[in-house]
């Protein structure tokens, strides 16, 4: 009966899917299963007797849980490290328990391991793709956001597109019965008394027909013509044009030119223009006292586009406003209409450019356009 | 000197009143038509030295009669001045041009600029 119970143990110690060993007090082991043998490289006859430490890694080998008090017994599912004979380190997963004997005498301890390494590498390929799976869900999610917002945008503006285009043309009849109404007035009365307030009427009438200018060029803009543009020549005829259309102003432009003279640019003259445009008026406008100096820069960056930066000494933007500026209709000056970085903006990204902002309250802005140089 | 013949379509009646005056004022014989359908008939019975013609009106469009205008003999020969908030000389030009039409101005326009365009066109008439 004895006999055949501890066959019967030793049957089961040989067949169960687990290293399984015992140690005696010493962690000498004393005995050794099949399934050990096959995680380790170590045969019963190499261990037997041998200290444990033989195949423990860490942190088994420093400090070994079975023997301390602090511990609480049975010990289950700890990961540690063991070390093969052939020198490979393996992850094991094992359960550990004290024996004793009828007298409650520690004698020893038994020790059951798992080899889990093929497991922890495919949980570690797992949390890897998990991850990059997560950060490609993101990038996705952010891009599609974005391109929600910008389908949003280019909505709102073809809604006020073609609504604003018959708004503002019709405007400009009452305009022109307006102004001549009141040159026959002048023409007529010939009182000088009535001269300022005809003026004024002049200078209203021309004032709304620029605002009806800058809304229909915005909702005009029109997928670019593209062609080679010098962008020299339309530089100095932007600026030309700025110093006839500020001439109270006492502005120095100084232009430190990096690329060539006759480099070209593939893009539409017409729109460049309306955006060298806009960017210089507000550089002029932004000096407060109407003098200073306006620093213009180009250079070609490392991915070979045309880059260009004007540079105001002005009042600058204040943070809040900042990323509003190319919004349709903001603006923070008293006649302001709003829509001059707006169109900047349509007009760069329909180059497939960008335009970057930079300011200081009081210190000043710059504004940076890059291009590609081809389509 | 004969005072010069103008005749001036607008569909916009306020704008007409003051043009006409304006010219009048000028020294100008004006005929003003505010309904665009007639202007093509009456342009053959005053037979004026310019023809200032709005583009856009909401009956018989300016297109329309400058087109009219360039096909009958009689007519043929006067030249027109387009008076336009809708069209942009610029993006527009083939289309003027294929009317005949001269001369292009943007309303509001300055009432001088008018006179300065009437005696130009005159002039190389
Ligand atoms: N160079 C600049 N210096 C200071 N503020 C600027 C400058 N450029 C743009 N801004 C700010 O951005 C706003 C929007 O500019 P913009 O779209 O050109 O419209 P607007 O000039 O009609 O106000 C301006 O009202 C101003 O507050
Ligand atoms: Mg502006």
């Amino acid at each position: 009966m004895m006999e055949n119970e501890s066959r019967h143990l030793e049957q089961i110690f040989q067949l169960i899917p687990s290293g399984l060993f015992t140690v005696d007090t010493a962690q000498r082991i004393t005995s050794w299963n099949r399934r050990a043998e096959e995680v380790t490289g170590y045969t019963v006859e190499e261990v037997i007797g041998k200290k444990c430490t033989i195949f423990t890694e860490y942190p088994c080998r420093e400090y070994c849980g079975v023997f301390s008090k602090k511990i609480k017994k049975p010990i289950t599912n700890k990961e540690c490290t063991i070390k093969r004979n052939d020198g490979h380190l393996r992850i094991v997963l094992k359960n550990a328990d004290l024996i004793k004997d009828e007298n409650r005498t520690i004698i020893g301890a038994i020790e059951s391991f798992e080899d889990i390494t093929e497991r922890k590498k495919a949980e570690a390929v797992l949390k890897r793709d998990k991850a990059t799976l997560e950060m490609l869900v993101n990038k996705k999610t952010k891009e599609l956001l974005a391109a929600v917002e910008k389908f949003n945008k280019v909505k709102r503006l073809s809604d006020i597109g073609a609504l604003t285009a018959i708004i503002a043309h019709e405007l400009r009849n009452p305009l022109a019965a307006i102004r001549t109404a009141a040159y026959n007035i002048k023409r007529k009365v010939q009182n000088p008394s009535l001269d300022s307030h005809l003026q004024n009427i002049e200078k209203k009438v021309l004032e709304a027909d620029q605002i009806i200018d800058n809304v229909l060029i915005y909702s005009r803009i029109k997928p670019p013509q593209f062609e080679k543009a010098k962008l020299y020549n339309l530089l100095d005829e932007c600026i030309a044009t700025a110093k006839i259309r500020f001439p109270d102003c006492r502005i120095s432009i100084r232009k430190i030119c990096k690329t060539p003279k006759e480099c070209f640019v593939e893009a539409d003259q017409l729109q460049l223009k309306e955006v060298f445009s806009n960017i210089l008026n507000n550089a002029y406008e932004s000096f407060k006292k109407k003098k200073g100096g306006i620093t213009i820069r180009s250079w070609f960056d490392k991915q070979g586009h045309f880059n260009i930066s004007f540079e105001d000494k002005g009042v600058g933007i204040m943070p809040e406003d900042l990323k509003r500026t190319t919004e349709p209709f903001f603006t923070t000056k008293k006649n302001g209409v709003g829509l001059g970085l707006a169109i900047c903006d349509q007009i760069v990204n329909l180059h497939n450019g960008n335009m970057k902002i930079e300011s200081k309250v009081g210190k000043g802005t710059t504004v940076t356009i890059t291009l590609p140089v081809s389509r | 000197m004969v005072s010069r013949k103008i005749m001036v379509v607008d569909d916009d009646k306020e704008f007409l009143e003051e043009l006409k005056e304006m010219l009048i004022f000028s020294g100008y014989e004006v005929t003003g038509i505010n309904d665009s359908t007639i202007a093509l008939k009456v342009a053959r019975v005053v037979k004026p030295d310019v023809i200032l013609l709005d583009l856009r009106m909401r009956s018989t469009s300016g297109f329309e009669i400058a087109n009219g205008l360039k096909s009958l003999i009689e007519t043929s020969n006067i030249p027109v001045i387009a008076m336009t908030g809708y069209y942009t000389l610029k993006e527009h030009s083939w289309l003027i041009n294929f009317c005949g039409i001269k001369r292009c101005l943007k309303k509001p326009f300055n009432p001088l600029d008018i006179i300065a365009e009437i005696e130009k066109v005159m002039e190389t008439a």
